[in-house]
């Protein structure tokens, strides 16, 4: 017994010494630090308009906008000095910036000495038309992004994506079956979300955002709702799509959204415990009957009898539903 | 031989069981008189707030008398089978002109049947509080226009298939009742086998650890299979569907009587060969 615990504990500490070993030679695919910096440099001085809906960066204008469907992650903090006026500085209490990489977006938290928060958004004022272009849904290319593995993603042009309109059942939705569709500015310095791709029973539709009337803050599949899309029907943009969903679940995290997976897992579980075992209890309970006498014999046989009996069920079972 | 030994497990049995029996059941008939009682201070005169606490306290209790009655009959059957096999008794026990095969039974049927009994008479209690507590609205003729429709409802198609699954559930009812008992005599025994003192607590561990065990693996199978199954099982035809279902429960009564056959026998071989009450 003591061997047999000994042995275990070896066995675990191997597996586990491995593991590490294994996560700890693996190189991190991410950079952390690029995405917690921004071009903006620390010292210029920022002011506000009296309203608070301009921000200027020195010389640059940020105005203040819906920022509901921007993809851009703010996640550079702000120490530049902020200069208020004086009747700003009566009314705030604090302010708290972040912005973009590309520095087209800054983000302002404002605490008032009331109490009040505000958060807003701003935007590089030569930015804002090509924004509000691309929310009009006016934009040439676009790119869908499975986020896994890193760089998986589908160009598309826009023209694919006004094809016929069908509305999804929300029974033919799978929660996990649907990404993000991104337009950017001429330069990409400034990424949009302005709909989403669905893969519903092998078919690509896409919904935008502006027709179903909603932003990338507030829409979420569920799936007891119903969509309204447009289905992609050119074959190479399919052709892409499907490239790209195949990666999406051949990689480590988009394996477990597989509907496979679960499917798999479970067809697993069903053969060990319905076919598998009974007839490992099979053979174990033939020989044991061999070997036995009297009473043992005819328990084993007794349990030798019932593994037969449902592994033939169970094959009949599996034959039907097959 | 069996007999005897049956007379004699019930007897121990029922001395003590026909007391929670008799308290359910007095406890539900008040229980219902108490609810006559509440529905009556809403509906016409308000009664002192003693009267109100008492007659809710009454059906608190009735409730409370079922789950420990159900929760006693179970306890009762495991006190029988370890006083008679592993505690001075059990000298005796195993001297008698008696199979071992016999005393392992009679402690399976007595427990199934204790087991069964108390579910049922359960029921009824339930059934008493129910039925005296709404006694106008229950001997309606809506009331038995609405069981009709659930029989004739249920069994419209497919009459045979649904007959079998009455039967089917009914016998699983019976071998999950004798696999949970030959599965707690296994710890038992098991526990008296390893350790000569602190036999109980070593049987209520090693059951808490299997338990565990199983109730994992079950989890994940829930967790992903039965999604899958009900998945395959929507994909069949209306006529294919029932008949397959009835075969697939066929299957699972089948593995149930594996495993309670695989849990005998260890336990017999447990009671043979390991064995030692010195």
């Amino acid at each position: 017994m003591k061997k047999i615990i000994a042995l275990f504990i070896t066995a675990l500490l191997l597996i586990s010494s491995f593991s590490f070993t294994a996560f700890a030679t693996e190189e991190p695919s991410f950079n952390f630090e690029d995405e917690y910096t921004t071009i903006l440099s620390e010292k210029t001085e920022i002011t506000f308009s009296d309203d608070f809906k301009t921000l200027y960066f020195g010389n640059d204008e940020y105005l203040r906008f819906s920022s509901q469907n921007i993809y851009n992650d703010m996640l550079a903090e702000l120490n530049n000095k902020i200069i208020l006026s004086p009747k700003q500085e009566k009314e705030i209490k604090e302010i708290m910036l972040n912005a973009d990489k590309k520095g087209v977006l800054i983000g302002a938290y404002i605490e008032y000495v009331d109490g009040a928060t505000l958060s807003s958004t701003y935007i590089k004022a030569e930015y804002l038309e090509e924004y509000n272009k691309i929310i009009e849904n006016d934009f040439n290319e676009c790119v869908v992004d499975f986020a896994y593995p890193e760089y998986n993603t589908v160009k598309l042009s826009a023209n694919l994506l006004s094809g016929k309109t069908v509305t999804i059942k929300d029974i033919e939705i799978n929660v996990d079956d649907y990404f993000p569709v991104l337009a950017s500015s001429a330069d990409e310095n400034l990424i949009v979300e302005i709909g989403i791709v669905i893969l519903s029973e092998g078919d690509y539709y896409y919904a935008s955002y502006k027709e179903l009337g909603t932003s990338r803050d507030m829409y979420f599949i569920y799936d007891e709702v119903s969509v309204t899309a447009h289905k992609i029907t050119d074959a190479k943009a399919i052709e892409s799509l499907n490239a790209a969903i195949k990666k999406y679940y051949d990689s480590d995290l988009g394996f477990f959204y597989d509907d496979n997976f679960t499917k798999k897992i479970s067809d697993i579980f069903i053969i060990l415990v319905f076919g598998i075992l009974p007839f490992a209890l099979l053979v174990a309970f033939t020989i044991f009957a061999i070997r036995s006498k009297q009473i043992y014999r005819k328990m084993c046989i007794i349990g030798a009898s019932l593994s037969a009996a449902e592994l033939i069920v169970f094959i009949i079972v599996a034959l039907l539903v097959i | 031989m069996l007999r005897k030994i049956l007379k004699y497990d019930f007897k121990f049995l029922f001395k003590y069981w026909w007391i929670g029996a008799v308290i359910s059941l007095s406890l539900s008939v008040a229980s219902g008189f108490c609810i006559r009682l509440l529905d009556t201070s809403l509906t016409e005169r308000e009664l002192p707030a003693v009267v109100n606490s008492s007659a809710t306290s009454v059906i608190a209790l009735s409730i409370i008398s079922y789950i420990a009655f159900s929760i006693i009959a179970m306890i009762l059957i495991f006190i029988r089978f370890y006083k008679n096999f592993f505690s001075d008794e059990g000298y005796l026990t195993f001297t008698l002109p008696v199979k071992r095969t016999h005393l392992i039974n009679s402690k399976i049927i007595t427990s199934v049947i204790i087991e069964l009994a108390t579910f049922v008479l359960i029921g009824l209690s339930v059934a008493f509080m129910i039925i005296i507590g709404f006694w106008e609205d229950f001997w309606t003729a809506k009331t038995w226009d609405t069981i009709c429709k659930i029989f004739e409802f249920y069994f419209k198609d497919h009459v045979l298939c649904r007959v079998a699954y009455i039967i089917e559930a009914l016998i699983l009812i019976v071998l999950s009742v004798i696999f949970s008992n030959l599965f707690l005599f296994c710890c038992i025994t098991f526990a008296s086998i390893i350790t000569k003192k602190a036999r109980v607590i070593t049987a209520i561990g090693i059951y808490y650890g299997v338990n565990m065990v199983i109730s994992f693996a079950m989890q994940i199978f829930m967790l992903f299979g039965i999604g899958t199954i009900t998945d395959y099982f929507l994909e069949l035809s209306d006529k294919m569907l029932e008949p397959i279902v009835c075969l697939s429960g066929l299957g699972i009564i089948l593995l149930i009587g594996l495993f309670c056959s695989i849990l005998y026998n260890l336990q017999y071989y447990m009671i043979d060969r390991k064995l030692n009450l010195i």
